[in-house]
């Protein structure tokens, strides 16, 4: 347990290390920021003068070094255009973008196991068949795509929900919905694969011999053990629903951390795009370290191992 | 024949029939149905007469689909042909895709194969490697290379190539893997095979049929990546239309034009669908034998 929770924490600090580093390599290859700074008539003694506040006439390594020192701190320079902490303008937005996708998280995989155990229950094989037939449509589906497509039906063609911002709670709706069914699609499709592999399986038998309904074992039985490998993929997952929701922002003028970043990119803006990407990842990273432990709590194989 | 025995044999039919719409043969038909309008779309709308993806129009601006003999599909806000724009728009997709996913898998193929044929610390390290690649979403990466050196379509098929090599390299590493403790792998290496011979002749033909129904597949992914950040303008750049960036223009016009949406809209689900179903198709019938 000590060497798997070691592994792991080892990991978690390894992958960190690489997107900063990462950052830093693809910031140098930005092109001078200075110039973008300053304006087009500074002379060269200004350049100069500006090169040494940022500290860009120090050696490479030494510059590196003190990356990541200001890093760990939380400090990943200043946003060009605003002149503010760079962290600072994307912790800001971060809870526009952190509400949709797990409000969209949390609806779908409620409302997948809810399908999943009326398929299961009912035992009709057509609805579950439609289901995972709308399910691998859906999954075809971009989430921007879909986005637009709810638009076009919802608000330009019925009228009923707003299309763009974050105004009041009915501008919650469509957004959500796109994410929420993607979810929704990925999730009953690996619950019913999980539920055909258990389901002739000697402890679903000895439930049925003891003669527990069928809505129990489904209940009790199955649906613990296969939701299992599902806590793993979602803590994958949760990278593809944040870059959707990245996207999505931008079909919704949603105000989140997504339009942010994308902003950051058109103004050549670079701290700010860095600053985004890295509390992202951090944040994936740190979710999937809590999976990995949760799992080792859930399923003993994995403790004793 | 009784209408017992009728009802009995539609009965068995409709079963058949839904097993079969259901079940794996007939999604390859489906498939190539929807290939085929694809393939038309980018190889003869090209050869057609007045074919033009460029230039602009202002006298013709926004004509509706089916209008105007000239323009089958309508023009955009700058009179440009929309059938001629569609047609490099999926052409550029799919030559963004396919090269994207022949740089992903034969760096998948390679990592996977050597992985699982050396094992050990080298194994160990690939499939480090792999996790790390996994814990940091490739949209996000993509978004902040862009921001750093700005966007190319070359530039962009590397990226994508480069950070959806995973899945290949562990479907080729489990399948090396079982495979190194086969008699017939044994058999070489008393012989006196060397590694690369013994991947390149004995093992690589095993992994590739499994690797391509995944590459068909992740085409699929590719277009969605892709299209999604051309969307968003951080991918492919105009003046050189692209699917994402044919819906972000219609987007602007939802209200009048809807048709400058759906067109696009429609393609990408064609080209999506298609390779979906093409890879669960040969799923199956390799399932099958």
């Amino acid at each position: 347990m000590v060497r798997f929770i070691g592994s792991r924490l080892l990991r978690t600090v390894i992958t960190i290390f690489a997107v900063l580093t990462f950052a830093f390599i693809l910031a140098r290859l930005t092109g001078d920021p200075v110039r973008l700074m300053l304006p087009d008539q500074a002379t060269d003694d200004q350049v100069q003068a500006m090169r040494h506040t940022l500290g860009l006439d120090r050696p490479i390594v030494v510059q590196y070094l003190l990356f990541l020192a200001d890093a760990a701190r939380g400090d990943l320079g200043d946003s060009i255009r605003q002149g503010q902490s760079a962290f600072g303008l994307v912790l800001e937005r971060l809870p526009n973008t952190l509400e949709l996708a797990v409000t969209s998280f949390v609806l779908g995989f409620v409302i997948a196991v809810a399908l999943t155990i009326i398929a299961e229950t009912t035992g009709n094989r057509r609805l579950r068949s439609a289901m995972l037939w709308l399910a691998t449509i859906r999954q075809a589906i971009p989430p921007y795509l879909f986005g637009i497509l709810l638009v076009l039906v919802f608000s330009v063609s019925l009228g009923l929900l707003p299309a763009i911002g974050r105004t009041s709670y009915a501008s919650f709706v469509l957004p959500v919905a796109t994410m929420a069914t993607f979810e929704i699609a990925l999730y009953l499709r690996l619950l019913m694969s999980s539920f055909d592999e258990s389901r002739s399986l000697d402890y679903v038998r000895t439930a049925r011999a003891k003669g527990a309904s069928r809505a129990r074992i489904v209940v009790r039985h199955m649906l613990p053990n296969a939701l299992l490998p599902v806590i793993t993929i979602a803590g994958i997952n949760l990278g593809v629903l944040m870059g959707g929701t990245v996207v999505l922002e931008m079909v919704f003028n949603w105000p989140g951390l997504g339009r942010l970043i994308v902003q950051g990119v058109t103004d050549r803006d670079y701290p700010i795009v860095q600053a985004g990407v890295v509390l992202i990842a951090l944040l994936f990273v740190v979710v999937n370290l809590v999976v990995d432990l949760l799992y080792a709590v859930l399923d003993p194989r994995v403790r004793l191992s | 024949m009784t209408q017992a025995t009728t009802r009995l044999r539609s009965g068995t039919q409709a079963k058949a029939l839904t097993a079969g719409l259901l079940g794996a043969a007939p999604s390859l038909v489906v498939a190539s149905a929807m290939l085929v309008v694809v393939a038309l779309i980018v190889i003869v709308v090209p050869l057609l007469p007045g074919f033009d993806a460029y230039s602009q129009d202002l006298s013709t601006v926004r004509e509706h689909p089916f209008s105007d003999m000239a323009h089958l599909l309508g023009t955009d806000a700058l009179g440009r042909d929309v059938l001629d724009r569609l047609s490099v728009a999926t052409r550029t997709s799919l030559i963004v895709a396919f090269g994207a996913v022949l740089i992903s898998m034969t760096l998948g193929l390679a990592v996977g194969l050597v992985s699982g044929w050396r094992r050990g610390r080298l194994d160990a390290f690939l499939m480090g490697v792999a996790d790390i690649q996994l814990s940091i979403p490739v949209v996000l990466l993509l978004i902040v290379v862009v921001a750093a050196v700005g966007s190319s379509t070359g530039l962009l098929v590397v990226m994508l190539g480069l950070t959806n090599w995973v899945g290949y390299g562990r479907v080729a590493r489990s399948i090396a893997v079982s495979l190194r403790e086969r008699e017939f792998v044994t058999a070489v290496v008393a012989a006196g095979g060397s590694s690369w011979w013994i991947i390149t002749r004995h093992l690589l033909p095993h992994v590739l049929p499994q690797v391509v129904i995944l590459a068909a597949f992740e085409i699929g992914t590719v277009i969605t990546i892709e299209s999604s950040l051309s969307f968003i303008g951080l991918g492919i750049q105009p003046p050189t239309p692209s699917l994402g960036g044919l819906i972000a223009d219609g987007k602007n016009y939802l209200q009048t034009d809807p048709a400058l949406v759906i067109v696009p809209a429609l393609m990408i689900l064609l080209v999506i669908g298609g390779v979906q179903f093409v890879s669960q198709g040969l799923t199956a019938r390799r399932a099958r034998r």
